[in-house]
């Protein structure tokens, strides 16, 4: 792979912070926008959230009864699969765990989860990876509404994962039997994409 | 329909699937499986940035093609395109 | 490989560098090339950039740069290489977006900006060409100084009946200046595109939103699909 003379990427080096960064990541202070489709702006009177098992309803909720819920604040560092990471972002959200109580569940009926979106994008999670305040369903980023380009009014963030499993525009979570792959791992991308293994692609460890 | 500003031209994408087809594939006609509408994808709409190439149909938004390169491999997923025309050039382009 | 062998000033933001490139096929006025820049570490960037001389097999090519002030590439091409530095650099890409001499039709070419490039290299193509059918550029830059390749063109007007430019500036224009003097608009577009009876072939070029515009108000004049090709810039004003 030839160097290019002169040339340094968009990288911010964080002192300290290299314990934070997994391998091959950079530090970033943007947060890029990356999409599959044009920007879904769902009004808040129409959006709900399903929590479905095998595309049957279990519970739903309306924006209202959704920020209803228990909150949770959380900063953590987030890693793209294109290479950037962006270190202590903050998020309020409804945890899984929170979600699954309110609706009744003391234990998930199945393994994996799918996550839908609005637009269509979709991707699966081992339900073992969204429990015990791994993952929520934040509505705001940096004490803000999540805008619409970053997935607002609501994403799902999973931040031990790549970043792609953190699905914006988030409207339904149906527990299903197997890890079904969705868009992007369907497509290449690894069906449970740890950063600290670099588990970018199919056949990575 | 001026939606927002984060898709490019197909054509963009020529460079990635160039690698793996023998002709010009921005020239290549798709029609769209979802609405039967008929386009070179080098008009498609192009998103997916740095994830990988996705091409929607520019009447019904539809994904059509989906292409992920990785190293000296390229996945394609062309369910959203019914049909894939290529004919040689003729010189009054 | 693409290796630095000239560079030229188009404006104070935009820098046309020439390229000796191996194994280069030859390109159509139009197409595009991909260029990955790598760093010490390994950190990769790919661009794409539109080639600014005339269609041909010439191993040498030109690129011209706008220097995006936050960019991450252009400002490295702009003012990081030198003579004699070699980059990657695929191509030529997009059939898509192409003009050949050959072309009956007449010609209409819409810029945005830096979207000129392409545009010029249908223009250099023409000029070199017998191709003497109706052509016409609109282009749309900020400042009188921003016009990209302004004396070149004026050449190209002054020496040939059969092609004409309209200029318009979107941020002010020196006094004497018997242009246009806002964003292109329907108004605009109605009375200097070429007449959609005529079945034009036309090309615009530019930042998404100026492209998607055009577009749409070319098609509300009567002009048909089929008959205009678009190359979107994005948000940042790099392709892709």
């Amino acid at each position: 792979m030839p160097i290019t003379r002169g040339f340094k990427g968009r990288q911010t080096e964080t002192v300290g912070a290299r314990d934070r960064v997994p391998p091959g990541q950079y530090v970033t202070r943007d947060f890029p926008v990356l999409t599959a489709g044009p920007t879904q702006r769902t009004p808040l009177e129409s959006w709900s959230l399903s929590l479905q098992r095998g595309g049957e309803l279990i519970s739903r909720w309306s924006w209202k009864e959704f920020e209803a819920l228990p909150q949770t604040e959380h900063t953590t560092d987030i890693h793209c699969v294109t290479k950037w990471t962006k270190l202590d972002t903050r998020w309020r959200g409804v945890t899984f765990d929170d979600i699954m109580k309110a609706a009744g569940l003391s234990s998930a009926p199945n393994m994996y989860v799918m996550a839908h979106c609005d637009g269509g994008y979709t991707t699966n999670l081992p339900v073992a990876d969204l429990v015990d305040g791994k993952a929520m369903i934040a509505t705001h980023f940096d004490n803000m509404p999540i805008p619409t380009t970053h997935g607002g009014p609501a994403r799902l963030l999973v931040p031990h994962l790549y970043f792609w499993k953190s699905a914006k525009w988030v409207r339904r979570l149906d527990f299903m039997e197997a890890n079904t792959p969705g868009f992007w791992e369907s497509m290449g991308y690894h069906i449970y994409g740890d950063p600290w293994r670099e588990q970018r692609y199919t056949n990575d460890a | 329909m001026i939606d927002d500003v984060l898709w490019a031209d197909g054509n963009a994408a020529g460079g990635v699937l160039a690698r793996f087809f023998a002709f010009d594939v921005t020239r290549m006609l798709i029609t769209c499986d979802s609405c039967g509408a008929e386009s070179p994808l080098g008009a498609l709409r192009l998103y997916g940035g740095q994830m990988g190439i996705i091409l929607r149909c520019t009447k019904c938004g539809a994904i059509n093609v989906r292409a992920l390169e990785n190293g000296g491999a390229l996945t394609l997923d062309a369910r959203g395109a019914r049909r894939m025309t290529y004919r040689p050039e003729s010189n009054s382009s | 490989m693409a290796t630095v062998a000239a560079f030229r000033d188009e404006t104070p933001s935009v820098k046309t560098i020439a390229f000796a490139v191996s194994q280069w096929a030859g390109h159509l006025a139009g197409q595009h090339v991909d260029i990955r820049l790598t760093g010490e570490d390994g950190y990769q960037a790919e661009r794409s950039y539109s080639i600014a001389s005339p269609g041909g097999t010439a191993a040498l090519i030109e690129l011209t740069v706008e220097r995006i002030s936050d960019g991450e590439v252009s400002p490295f091409l702009t003012d990081g290489l030198a003579l004699g530095d070699t980059i990657e650099l695929r191509g030529p890409i997009g059939g898509y977006f192409t003009w050949r001499p050959e072309n009956p039709s007449p010609l209409l070419l819409v810029a945005g900006g830096s979207g000129v490039v392409p545009l010029m290299s249908i223009l250099r193509t023409r000029n070199k060409s017998a191709n003497r059918v109706p052509g016409r550029l609109l282009c749309s830059s900020r400042r009188f100084e921003d016009i990209v390749y302004r004396e070149e063109l004026d050449r190209f007007a002054a020496s040939d009946n059969s092609f004409s430019i309209v200029h318009t500036l979107t941020r002010g224009a020196p006094t004497a200046w018997r242009g246009e003097t806002r964003r292109v608009d329907t108004q605009m577009l109605a009375k200097y595109a070429l007449p959609a009876a005529q079945k034009p072939r036309i090309f615009v070029c530019g930042p998404t939103l100026f492209v998607e515009t055009v577009a749409d108000q070319l098609l509300a004049l009567g002009h048909q699909e089929t008959g205009i090709k678009t190359e979107r810039f994005g948000p940042t004003g790099e392709k892709r």
